[in-house]
């Protein structure tokens, strides 16, 4: 799940962060990186506010989209890739369906 | 020979705190990233005797530069080679401030650790074991409280024994790449370069500054394949892996916090940076701000009924001129209303020194001294500088107020709640500090674009910060806006906030211009860290005012007081040095400086204040007036310092007869018969222009481009002589904004749709990217359907 659909008052562990090299190094020498907990304080219009360790850290919407969470997943890949899905089964939930089936 | 200690440390970490603690100097310390930007130094000295020079470098994160404040710290490390680095740690924050140390214990360079705020830490039932970290790093660590004074001399004391033991670079944390790193730093050594360890490393993590600075090196370190894929990324997962596994453990207990874990200051943020209520709170601070220091009728409550009569004040003289002398009337309240606390000090410092002035001309008088002398000394020096020093009340009060802001922590928030806004323009939330320092003095606020991140957002910021009421704008505005009330009738407060207003509306207006045509750039992310809220420091906050009030003092006293001479010669001398007010058929516009105004008037008559001036209207008669030059004049001393406009108009407004009780400005705008719509334009104007000559300095330091600079000028001018125009014609002549706004609406339609068209055009190119992108997401999940 993307930061910026996480909900407040919960941790997550970053599971990526899929942005340019620059901010990504920004990120990392204020210890977001991947496979940190964070702990989501507030979701705000202007992005969101993380505690990473015992620093509070405000990012915008842009960052918060490109960092990825671990957990339900469905968001990420229709975001990233817009109307485009799977072309064979549409989605993932879908093919596990049918192979559960 | 005397030690040079540097400290370096994250943004917010207590260094400057430190600086001053240990310096007794009058660094400022604010209360979020990015407010020094310039070293500072200082001397540490224990009784009499003198033992080190302090260097206080600008926060950074890391070594590996984001920004050019970022740079600048690790420049000076690198090439100026202090005797020791202090590194000031949060202990409240210890994992992420150790980012940076790990960098620094790879540096050939003696380091001491502080671990400060160990006040903060001992409020919240935790403790530290400076020890055993000392053990683990290598390297001496003293917990201290700069804010407390705690432990500072055994601080001082380690680092003037570390500093004379030669240190080498170490890998301080467990990395399975150590063999690379091994191999890197052989190929520095060959070069003998020095810090080969921490270059070798930029090396491997690909660092652009590295790449520019030891090329051969560089080269060669690559041509070896020793640059892998990731490996700045790897490393710093191992580093914050050694912190966590090795450093934490050795601080005991956690922050307080209430039942639902949120801190005092997350339950201020849930108010202050509200969805919806953030800007509103932000907008009313400000008025509030704004009132308390300009206004004339506190709270309004002489606008709400609320009478209290004239006050004409006990204090009573005769003046040189043989009448009555009332230096304080209206100290506390007036036909007015309630003076606010601004303007009480304000009356207060004018009557002070009316009285010093009037005290010095009846002196002179009295001892049989000559007329150009009584007038050299009042009418010129004094005068000029009483009417800058009157304001120096408000100005003081203002820098409280956002010094307040700032220390307490309440701009991160700010700056984070307005990002939103501020993107839509394209600029980032973080553009908004620079601007708001704009608020105190244009230099300072485009020094601090350094912590801006790309060379365009920077130009855009330092070409819009004049547009920000500086302190010496806010002179101006204090001293129009109290003679506008009395000429036109209009609240002096309301008129200062809109005027406020326009500034940073033009502010906005310009940036979303320039980034829709010349400086079009995507604007940064913005990642900052929120500070604890904390009360802020009265002592600090004290040295920032005092530090700023002898700043404003010492201009006074030096480009004024020089520009106030000069001024009161031309406008007292003919052009064959004949001195006027002795010579029964002279007038002041005999005067050199009325002659200069009356060259240069014709430019600002689209303005109203040109050569419409000339000639006014009395009782139905069109008669020359003598004055109208005055504005002219005044404006281009602004250019040099913004508070020549008010001394300018100040010692001129005394050599035109009838003042009486009047204050120069509103004296000057009854003689020359300026119309509503010529005074908002010359307020307007100064408003908007060139600040003065130190910024014009500063942002030719700062843009670097010759081109850029050279634009820049152009566009203060440009910008405020156009916009001068358009209040003056919209104001004096209504019926052109049925075609002023129309022909607005449209240009920007205009560039709506220019913009549209090059984003599409700019959108066709990322959409291949992205399909890049998305192919690669779609090979992960076809697997799914396999």
């Amino acid at each position: 799940m993307k930061l910026s659909n996480a909900n407040e008052n919960e941790s997550y562990i970053v599971e990526d962060i899929l942005l340019d090299e620059n901010t990504r190094r920004r990120l990392e020498s204020i210890a977001v990186i991947k496979g940190v907990e964070i702990k989501v304080i507030f979701q705000q219009k202007s992005g969101t506010v993380i505690q990473v360790g015992d620093t509070r850290l405000a990012l915008d919407k842009e960052v918060t989209s490109n960092i990825i969470l671990e957990g339900e997943d469905d968001s990420t890949l229709k975001n990233l890739t817009g109307d485009l899905k799977c072309p064979d089964c549409g989605c993932c939930k879908e093919s596990e369906g049918k192979e559960n089936d | 020979m005397i030690k040079t200690f540097a400290l370096i440390g994250n943004p917010n970490c207590g260094k400057t705190t430190l600086f001053n603690s240990l310096t007794g100097s009058t660094a400022h310390v604010g209360n979020w990233p990015g407010v020094t930007v310039e070293k500072r130094e200082g001397k540490y000295k224990k009784g009499k005797e003198e033992l080190a020079n302090i260097v206080d470098l600008p926060g950074i994160y890391s070594l590996s530069p984001y920004t050019s404040e970022e740079i600048i710290s690790r420049d000076y490390i690198l090439n100026e080679h202090p005797d020791c680095v202090i590194n000031v740690i949060d202990v409240m924050n210890l994992e992420r401030s150790l980012f940076l140390t790990s960098q620094l214990l790879e540096m050939n360079v003696p380091v001491v650790i502080a671990l400060n705020m160990l006040d903060v830490l001992n409020k919240n039932n935790m403790s530290i074991d400076e020890e055993k970290i000392a053990k683990e790093l290598n390297v001496p660590v003293v917990a201290v409280s700069a804010l407390k004074f705690t432990n500072l001399d055994e601080l001082m004391d380690q680092a003037l024994k570390t500093c004379e033991i030669k240190r080498e670079g170490k890998v301080i944390f467990t990395t399975d790449k150590i063999e690379l790193i091994n191999k890197a730093k052989a190929i520095y050594d060959d070069l003998c370069i020095d810090n080969s360890l921490f270059h070798a490393i930029k090396a491997l993590e690909d660092d652009k500054v590295e790449r520019e600075e030891n090329v051969n090196a560089y080269d060669k370190v690559k041509r070896d394949n020793l640059i892998v894929a990731d490996f700045e990324k790897n490393t710093a997962e191992e580093r914050y892996k050694y912190f966590k596994e090795n450093i934490s453990k050795y601080r005991k207990g956690s922050p307080l916090v209430d039942s639902n874990n949120y801190t005092k200051s997350d339950k201020i943020d849930k108010i202050l940076t509200h969805k919806i209520f953030a800007i509103p709170i932000l907008l009313v601070i400000l008025f509030v701000i704004f009132h308390i220091t300009f206004g004339g009728d506190l709270f309004y409550l002489h606008a709400m009924g609320v009478q209290l009569g004239n006050y004409e004040g006990a204090i009573k003289f005769v003046g040189a001129d043989g009448e009555w002398f009332h230096p304080f009337a209206g100290l506390f309240y007036d036909e007015n209303g309630i003076a606010t606390i601004g303007e009480f000090l304000h009356r207060l410092i004018d009557g002070i020194n009316n009285t010093i002035i009037e005290g010095i001309r009846l002196g002179i008088s009295n001892a049989g001294g000559q007329e150009w002398v009584s007038g050299f000394v009042c009418d010129g020096i004094l005068s000029g500088i009483s009417a800058v020093l009157g304001f120096l009340p408000q100005i003081l009060l203002l820098f409280t107020f956002f010094s307040i802001m700032e220390d307490s922590g309440y701009m991160a928030r700010v700056a984070f709640v307005l990002d939103r806004i501020f993107r839509r323009f394209g600029v980032s939330g973080r553009a908004f500090i620079p601007m708001i320092m704009g608020f105190g003095c244009s230099v300072p606020a485009m020094i601090n674009t350094r912590t801006l991140n790309s060379d365009k957002e920077r130009t855009k910021t330092i070409r819009v910060i004049p547009f920000f009421t500086c302190s010496a704008k806010s002179e101006i505005l204090a001293g129009v806006s109290a003679a506008f009330a009395y000429a036109f009738g209009f609240d002096a407060g309301i008129f200062t906030f809109l005027m406020y207003l326009l500034g940073m509306c033009a502010a906005m207006s310009s940036i979303i211009i320039m980034n829709k045509t010349t400086l079009n750039e995507d604007v940064p992310p913005f990642i900052m860290e929120l500070p604890t809220y904390q009360r802020p420091q009265l002592y600090a906050l004290f040295l920032h005012v005092v530090e700023k009030g002898k700043h404003f003092v010492k201009k006074a006293f030096t480009i004024i007081f020089l520009s106030t001479i000069v001024i009161w010669v031309f406008a007292n001398f003919t052009f064959d040095w004949r001195f006027i007010p002795t010579i029964d058929d002279l007038e002041s516009s005999d005067s050199i400086l009325a002659g200069i105004g009356m060259i240069i008037q014709p430019i600002f008559t689209p303005l109203g204040w040109g050569s419409q001036l000339n000639t006014i209207v009395v009782n139905g008669e069109t008669i020359n007036s003598n004055y109208g030059w005055i504005y002219s004049v005044g404006a281009i001393q602004g250019t040099i310092a913004k508070e020549n406009v008010v001394s300018t108009l100040g010692s001129l407004g005394a050599l035109i007869p009838g003042q009486g009780d009047l204050d120069a400005i509103t004296h000057i705008i009854q003689a020359t018969k300026i119309t509503s719509g010529g005074l908002v334009s010359f307020t307007v104007f100064n408003m908007l222009t060139i600040p003065c000559f130190a910024s014009v300095a500063t942002a030719r330091s700062e843009i670097g481009n010759k081109k850029l600079y050279r634009n820049t000028i152009f566009f203060w001018l440009g910008t405020s002589y156009v916009a001068a125009a358009l209040f003056y014609v919209m104001i004096d002549f209504k019926w052109t904004m049925g075609i002023i706004i129309p022909v607005f609406a449209l240009s920007l339609v205009g560039l709506y749709f220019f913009d549209k068209m090059r984003r599409n055009k700019n959108n066709g190119d990322n959409n291949n990217h992205l399909s890049n992108l998305t192919s690669v997401r779609n090979k992960d999940h076809k697997s799914c359907c396999d």
